[in-house]
């Protein structure tokens, strides 16, 4: 796709797009539609898409196999931790309403949302990319 | 603790003793040992029986009213005596036996006999069928070793085969018959049976054939290939396991079965002329097949067969007299088959004479096995003087008070039969004049010894038999 | 003590980043047996306290059921969480030299991710009281075994892996619509709202409709007859350590569903008895344990002969359950755990003989009785054990599986069943001739070291006590049968 400056200059202004829409989805998912899943299949969207336009040693190198399995790991670890974050204070797992800083339930569930989606968000588009990068690879 | 639990705790020690001491080149010192001792403690149960019949030993409850229990009846010690007197005297022929014949894994041969000799006793202890079947399969896998103590492509052939109808017939049709019987009764204990109620006849037939196809080493027909084929094992176990303890274990097995758990709930029913005629059909088939069979420890086999239903003839008839004539001959078969086998032993170790027709003129080189070869057929056939004219005698008497026509004259058919294939035997070893009369070669005393002994008591009982048949009157379901 | 059911789900999850970050094999095996015995230890300290104290409820986030989400350990689940614990401990002590020689060492660490997660997914199964959760834990651990599958050191796992993919995905959606008609017509997916549902429920079409769905989904996991295909390659091409541990666990998380879905949620094989449905499956489980058996006979790959072997004893677990009586389910529950011990215990023999062998053919055992003899007499007691013989553990379920079919008074099925039983005796005497009666020929040794004895010896020693002993697995197993069927559980 070098040469084909339509598709590069049309996703030059989608991407931005792309990633605002999916951070929009991602913040505003514990009180409207959205949540992790979808917002990390957007993000992973826009970074395949530009691998896809702009494909050159650049993007590959900064999409390594190895830092995307950090991401997923670390979103996976931010789940789980947050979870027992809430055994540490007597509730059970996933109970958000300790994670409140004053004795609000309901400001302690909000940030316990918001945290969680962020780990899903994370594992979801890591995998996402992942594995384009594995189809990739194999057609390489 | 109880004599019955000393003796099985003697025989597994015994066993991990062998083990241990397997490199020994004296192992055989320590079988002969281990059986003498065991015969003592079966002689001291004997003597104390008062005492510990009807106690009840309970190792361990394995789930619901089934456990590992063992205790001992009248029967039970007519068995123990005679399996472990036998093997005392087995086990000092099969010491010399080995050497002769050039075994080289006598280790194997004595751990392993010592097993199923432990199995035995356990099948004589057991209390319930559960126990019973446990022991019925040991038996079964430590004989295995034994009949394929020689490894060649045949008799791996005939030990698979003996294998497989004995585990075979036990998973497919003894086992049902146990859990049938448990689920029916709630109970499978010989001690304090539950009669069956509200069942129908077919059911009790049906399962009753099971158990009578289940024990295949009883030998019924038509689950009695698996004894020809062990044959190819060497002589003493084809003489003690093969006819006393394992041949005997199925008939003992069934003998309970019949006179304590079904006994009350079967005695009335005219379909139990199924099993009467089944039985006839194995007795006389098996006289035929005896006549054509050539070697002489085929010959034997199938007599076993048919002397073995003698035996279930007199208990499933379920008349005194024939319960009686049933437990005399369980004891009385013992003794002539064992001297037979033994003698047939001498014969191919010394004489190497394995077949009837090589049989000529043996009487001049070995006396001695002669008569107890002869000895041991007249027991087989029942003539007087020996001791099986007396089983006859009260067998013929039981199946006449109970008018089973059909079997008595079965019965004198195969003792015609019977005399039809021994008669040759004993008239070719004193009459025929053969290849091997002036030969140098005697028989050997080691050999001979014990099987004299074993024969000395077979004569002696006919004469002092009048205490065994009031002991075994004694037995309580006799009546 | 309170937070114990959730930890055993959320404990391997934990570790799986620090595995993933860490990257280290020899760190990952640590934090691997680590996990597990950890698992073991709360899975130990809940059954005590389930057992002695009743049924423990867990609700996640403190949001009370049917509307959030709660997990149920109760004596049922605590059986199998046993046993997936167990089976797990062993296979992770014993796994350590296997995974560095048949995994290549670049892959490890994911190898054992997979591994946990896969651990993560059984327990998930278990405990969960929600029917969609269930269905995700069956995919967390779907997705990790087709990875772990594909790690065989044969040409041949990749393909397996496939197969096992498409297969048991098809399964997954049918197992996803039988859940979609039940919350269709009940609106809620908590099994306990759903059993109170389903008894008002007017539509009892659509439930014989989700329940034959799931019957089939479920069924390809637990390998049932006819869809047992994938099964047959998955054991014969995985990574031999992982054939070890599926035999003894995923088939078995399959029979936990059909357990809970039937005799806990519907409470009843009633759907089942319309159009004489159980009839047709005993029938067909029977048909299919013949010709399971037949196969098993043919088979020259010992792997391969094991896994049509397991296929058969699924079946008979399968058929005690149908049956829908007392003895039939504890014969079935006492299958279960007597059969996963006996067939971890020969798939671990034959691993920690063969590390380095991708293929063991029959030929191979020959000679071991000179070289191994303590080996030997292990696997002899395993392999009499499968026969069900007694003393050993097999012939205890043999006894409850035959004792329940009698008592059904289903007396084809009873002789099919004996007869098949004895039919394992041909395929089990091949392995024990070649054991005793053959030469060896190509001179390879065993390859086996001291300490691999323990996990052996330990096993053939369970066998032999669960064989006597077995107040463990009948009693357990037949309180929650009379639970099941007199009351509620």
């Amino acid at each position: 796709m070098d040469d084909n400056v339509v598709i590069k200059i049309i996703s030059t202004l989608m991407i931005p797009l792309i990633l605002i829409f999916g951070l929009y989805v991602q913040f505003h998912g514990e009180y409207s539609a959205g949540g992790g899943f979808q917002a990390g299949v957007i993000l992973a969207a826009s970074f395949i898409l530009y691998d896809l336009v702009f494909s050159n040693e650049n993007t590959s190198l900064k999409l390594n196999t190895e830092i995307i399995l950090n991401f997923i790991a670390a979103g996976v670890a931010l789940y789980v931790l947050v979870g027992i974050f809430g055994l540490l204070y007597g509730g059970n797992f996933l109970d958000y309403s300790s994670l409140s800083l004053s004795n609000d339930a309901s400001s302690g569930q909000k940030i316990g949302i918001f945290l969680v989606e962020i780990g899903v968000g994370l594992t979801v588009s890591g995998v996402m990319v992942l594995i384009y990068k594995m189809f990739n690879k194999s057609k390489a | 603790m109880s004599l019955i639990l000393i003796h099985l705790i003697f025989l597994t020690l015994s066993l991990v003793m062998l083990y241990i001491l397997r490199h020994k080149s004296n192992i055989n010192k320590y079988h002969n040992f281990i059986s003498f001792f065991s015969f003592v403690i079966s002689s001291s149960i004997f003597l104390k029986r008062d005492l510990l019949l009807g106690t009840k030993v309970e190792l361990i409850e394995v789930f619901d009213k089934v456990s590992i229990t063992f205790y001992l009846d009248e029967i039970g010690i007519v068995f123990l005596l005679v399996s472990n007197f036998l093997w005392f005297l087995t086990s000092l022929y099969a010491s010399r036996y080995l050497v002769l014949n050039d075994y080289n894994n006598q280790n194997i041969f004595y751990i392993f006999f010592l097993f199923a000799m432990l199995a035995t006793n356990g099948i004589i202890y057991s209390e319930n069928l559960f126990t019973i079947f446990i022991f019925y399969e040991i038996l079964t896998l430590s004989t295995y070793p034994l009949v394929t103590l020689k490894k060649n492509e045949d008799i791996l052939k005939s030990g698979k085969k003996y294998l497989f109808i004995l585990l075979g017939t036990s998973v497919i049709f003894l086992l049902p018959a146990i859990i049938i019987t448990y689920s029916l009764t709630g109970s499978i204990s010989f001690s304090d049976p539950i009669p069956f109620s509200g069942v129908s006849e077919i059911i009790l037939i049906f399962t009753m054939l099971l158990f009578i196809f289940g024990t295949a080493k009883s030998a019924v027909m038509p689950f009695h290939k698996w004894l020809p084929s062990a044959m190819v094992a060497p002589t003493p176990v084809s003489a003690l396991l093969h006819a006393v303890a394992v041949v005997k274990s199925g008939v003992y097995i069934l003998t309970k079965i019949f006179l304590l758990i079904y006994g009350s709930s079967i005695s009335f029913m005219t379909s139990m002329q199924v099993f009467v005629v089944l039985i006839c059909y194995t007795i006389v088939a098996s006289s035929v097949i005896a006549l054509r069979q050539d070697s002489i420890k085929l010959r034997l086999a199938y007599s076993t067969i048919g002397q073995l239903s003698y035996i279930l003839l007199g208990v499933i008839i379920l008349a005194p007299l024939s319960i009686l004539a049933a437990l005399l001959h369980f004891i009385f078969h013992a003794f002539g088959k064992i001297v037979l086998f033994l003698s047939a032993g001498i014969f191919a170790t010394n004489f190497k004479v394995k077949n009837v027709s090589e049989m000529d003129g043996l009487a001049t080189i070995a006396p001695f096995t002669c008569f107890s070869m002869t000895v041991g057929a007249l027991i087989m056939i029942g003539l007087p003087p020996t001791i099986g004219f007396i089983s006859k005698w009260y067998l013929l008497l039981g199946l006449s008070s109970s008018e089973e026509y059909l079997a008595i004259s079965v019965i004198i058919i195969s003792t015609l039969l019977n005399a039809g294939y021994y008669l040759p035997m004993i008239y070719r070893v004193y009459f025929n004049d053969g290849a091997t009369t002036n030969s140098e070669i005697r028989e050997d005393v080691y050999l001979v010894t014990p099987v004299f002994l074993v024969t000395l008591v077979g004569v002696m009982m006919f004469f002092f038999s009048t205490p065994i048949v009031s002991f075994i009157q004694q037995i309580g379901y006799m009546q | 003590m309170s937070q114990i059911p959730v930890l055993i789900i959320i404990l391997p999850l934990l570790f799986v980043p620090i595995v993933i970050l860490m990257r280290m094999f020899k760190v990952s095996y640590l934090i691997v047996v680590l996990s597990s015995v950890l698992n073991f230890i709360l899975i130990t300290i809940l059954t005590l306290d389930v057992f002695t104290n009743g049924a423990v409820f867990y609700e996640l986030g403190g949001w009370p059921a049917p509307i959030g989400i709660r997990l149920n350990a109760d004596m049922l689940s605590c059986l199998f969480l046993m046993l997936i614990g167990f089976m797990n401990l062993v296979c992770v002590i014993s796994c350590k030299e296997i995974v560095e020689k048949t995994v290549s060492s670049s892959k490890v660490y994911l190898f054992y991710t997979a591994w946990l997660l896969c651990n993560t997914g059984f327990t998930g199964i278990i405990l969960t009281d929600d029917i969609f959760n269930m269905f995700v834990f069956l995919e967390i651990s779907s997705l990790s075994s087709y990875f772990l599958i594909s790690q065989g050191n044969q040409k041949k796992s990749t393909f397996a892996a496939l197969q096992y993919l498409f297969i048991g995905s098809i399964g997954a959606i049918f197992v996803l619509f039988a859940i979609g008609l039940l919350y269709m017509i009940t609106g809620t997916l908590n099994m306990q709202d759903l059993t109170k549902q389903l008894a008002v429920v007017e539509e009892k079409q659509i439930v014989l409709f989700a329940i034959v769905f799931l019957l089939v989904g479920v069924g390809v996991k637990s390998a049932l007859f006819p869809l047992h295909g994938w099964l047959i390659k998955t054991y014969a091409y995985s990574p031999s350590i992982v054939t070890t541990y599926f035999s003894g666990t995923s088939t078995k998380i399959g029979i936990y569903i059909f357990f809970r879905v039937f005799l806990d949620i519907l409470n009843d094989i009633g759907p089942l008895t319309l159009f004489s449905l159980s009839d047709i499956l005993i029938a067909l489980s029977s048909i299919g344990v013949v010709l399971i058996t037949y196969y098993a006979i043919k088979q020259t790959d010992i792997k391969k002969m094991l896994a049509y072997s397991s296929v058969g004893q699924l079946s008979y677990i399968f058929i005690a359950m149908i049956l829908y009586i007392p003895d039939g389910i504890t014969a079935s529950l006492v299958h279960v755990i007597n059969h996963s011990i006996i067939k971890t215990s020969l798939f671990l023999t034959l691993t920690l003989l063969f590390i380095s062998k991708k293929e063991v053919l029959l030929t191979d055992l020959a000679g071991l009785s000179t070289k191994q003899p303590i080996i030997t007499s292990c696997f002899l007691v395993m392999s009499l054990a499968l026969v069900g013989l007694p003393l050993t553990a097999g012939f205890i379920s043999k006894w409850y599986l035959i004792l329940s079919l009698i008592q059904s008074k289903y007396w084809m099925f009873t002789s099919i069943v004996v007869l098949t039983s004895f039919m394992t005796l041909f395929y089990v005497w091949k392995m024990i001739d070649q054991v005793y009666f053959k030469e060896n020929s190509n001179g390879e040794m065993f390859e086996l070291k001291k300490h691999q004895f323990i996990p052996i010896a330990f096993l053939t020693l369970l066998i032999i006590y669960l064989g006597v002993e077995t107040s463990l697995t009948v009693g357990v197993s037949q309180s929650i049968a009379y639970d099941i069927i007199y009351g509620v559980i």
